[in-house]
Order: structure tokens, then C-alpha cells, then sequence
């Protein structure tokens, strides 16, 4: 098994963990329903952005790290630190979306970015942010999620970053257990009541956890 | 259009966006200074700027800027 850094040529991998990440397990992938996109429009947007390489939200290639197995791309999962480049990870994300999607998909998707939002919890300026963990299904149960993010961990705690926040569904139990594995511990949730969210994510709680990466 | 002058637009600006006023608008300001600037008073924020002063932002551009202050003197670079 091997780790490296994603480049271009892999977007096609990283693009497909993207969506299987935001669906959570669900049947409910968050951008294609908040943006009324059908799978094809979803894969070629999120393609359009990672190919645009902007660093400071996970949607740069150089952010994930790979794990191949057999010469193949097996796992991957993004990190990066919040607010490094100085505009927080959701305001580039924000922009990125518009940009890609036109002002006019935005502006009639406000409704849907409102209810979704409602369960929105703040990321911390300054702490490794992971996202997008994804193994491919026939590589599953070979630990190499937590081989990813403890290299994350390893490379962000060599540069002084004094923590890191994993952010997920309520309803994925088991990305709960295999954080708690690295040594990732609950620190809050956020739900909401708002029917909507049914429609639109995976689940209607958003949890926290956090790993010390000085201790 | 100064730099004094296009803060002063852009106070007109902010307050319409974030629905507040006698906002203070200083160089220094950041999304982490203004509770309600969310992901989507930004890009409302975006959009407005470009409108109020009628100029067009890059990605790029948009992303580099970190504070109010980048703002203004993209502003002001853009309108000669």
C-alpha cells in the first residue's frame, strides 16, 4: 500500500469520493439536491472546480491524500488548515459553486442554502479541517481511511497545527467509529426540526469531533 | 473615485446587504467581524459591489481578497 499526494489525473477518483462523502450512506448527495442537479451535472460541476486547483476548502486536488493497493486508487480523503489563505473554507466553496454554477442556479437555490445551513457548525480558524473520506468499496475494512488521516495528522502536527475537526452526518455510524479510532472524540452536534432537510441531506444532525494533535 | 469615496459607497453597500445601520466600514474588517456574513451574504455582497460600482470580479480575484481593505483597493484598481 501506498500514500501520496492527489494530482490532476486522479479528479475523476476524487470527484466520485466527493459524492459518495456528502451522501453519507444516504440516497441524498447535499450539492445535487440543493442545487436541483441530476448526477451527470453534479460530477461535471465538482470536476469543473477541482480542476480549477484553488487550496483553502478541500477542493483542490493537492489537498487529498491517496492510498493505492494493488496499482490502484483505493482510498482517499482531503485535509486542510481553515483560514490559511485568509477567507474561510465556506466562503471559498461559496464562490467556487457560483462560479461554476452560474449566479442565476444560486440565486434559485437560496431556499434550499438556507434549510441547509441551519445545521451549519462553525470551523475553527487555524485547525486541520478533514473531509471527503472515502475508500472504495472492495478495499473496505482494511483500515485505510485511518492510515490517511493519521498522515494528515502527522503532517499538519509537524507544522505546529495544534488540532483537527472532522464534521459528518448523524447517521453515519460507522465514519463515527472509524474517527473515534484515530482518536477523534464528539464535541457537539447541530439539528434542526426543519422538514425540509429530508429533501435535501442525508440526515438532519450534524455532528463534531475532535482530535488533540499535541498530546 | 478615491479610495475615501469608494469606502463611503461601500458603507451604503454593506448596510444594504447586511440590513444594519451606521455600519462601520475600516480596512481591517473581515467576514469574522460581521455576525450575519455568511457563505450567502457574501456572494449577495459580491454581486451588489460589482453592481454599485460597475465592475466584474475574477475567482481569483474575489479569492485573494482578505479583508475590506483588499476590497477597496480592487475596487479602486479596477476603475482606474
Amino acid at each position: 500500500m501506498q500514500v501520496r499526494r492527489a494530482n490532476k489525473p486522479d479528479i475523476p477518483f476524487l470527484v466520485d469520493a466527493i459524492m459518495e462523502a456528502e451522501a453519507s450512506g444516504s440516497q441524498h448527495i447535499s450539492y445535487r439536491e440543493i442545487f436541483c442537479l441530476n448526477d451527470r451535472e453534479l460530477r461535471d460541476l465538482l470536476h469543473s472546480i477541482l480542476s480549477e486547483d484553488i487550496q483553502g476548502c478541500g477542493w483542490s486536488p493537492p489537498e487529498f491524500l491517496i492510498a493505492e493497493q494493488d496499482s490502484e486508487t483505493a482510498a482517499c480523503c482531503a485535509a486542510w488548515i481553515e483560514g490559511a489563505g485568509g477567507l474561510p473554507s465556506h466562503i471559498i466553496k461559496s464562490q467556487l459553486l457560483v462560479e461554476f454554477l452560474g449566479q442565476e442556479k444560486w440565486e434559485n437555490s437560496k431556499e434550499n442554502l438556507n434549510a441547509a445551513s441551519e445545521i451549519n457548525i462553525a470551523r475553527t480558524p487555524g485547525i486541520l479541517q478533514i473531509e471527503s473520506v472515502y475508500t472504495q468499496p472492495r478495499y473496505r475494512g482494511n483500515g485505510l481511511s485511518g492510515i490517511l488521516i493519521r498522515e494528515h495528522l502527522l503532517q499538519a502536527a509537524k507544522t505546529g497545527t495544534r488540532s483537527a475537526e472532522i464534521q459528518l452526518m448523524k447517521n453515519n455510524g460507522a465514519a463515527m467509529r472509524a474517527y473515534q479510532k484515530v482518536g477523534f472524540i464528539l464535541k457537539g452536534e447541530k439539528g434542526s426540526h426543519n422538514n425540509k432537510l429530508g429533501t435535501i441531506l442525508p440526515y438532519h444532525t450534524r455532528l463534531l469531533m475532535a482530535k488533540d494533535l499535541l498530546s | 473615485m478615491n479610495k475615501e469615496e469608494i469606502t463611503g459607497n461601500l458603507k451604503s453597500v454593506f448596510e444594504k446587504v447586511f440590513q444594519e445601520k451606521d455600519l462601520t466600514i475600516t480596512r481591517e474588517m473581515t467576514a469574522e467581524n460581521i455576525e450575519k456574513w455568511d457563505s450567502l451574504r457574501h456572494i449577495q455582497l459580491i454581486t451588489e459591489v460589482e453592481m454599485a460600482f460597475g465592475v466584474k470580479f475574477r475567482l481569483r480575484e474575489v479569492l485573494s481578497m482578505k479583508n475590506v481593505g483588499d476590497l477597496i483597493d480592487l475596487i479602486h484598481a479596477k476603475r482606474g
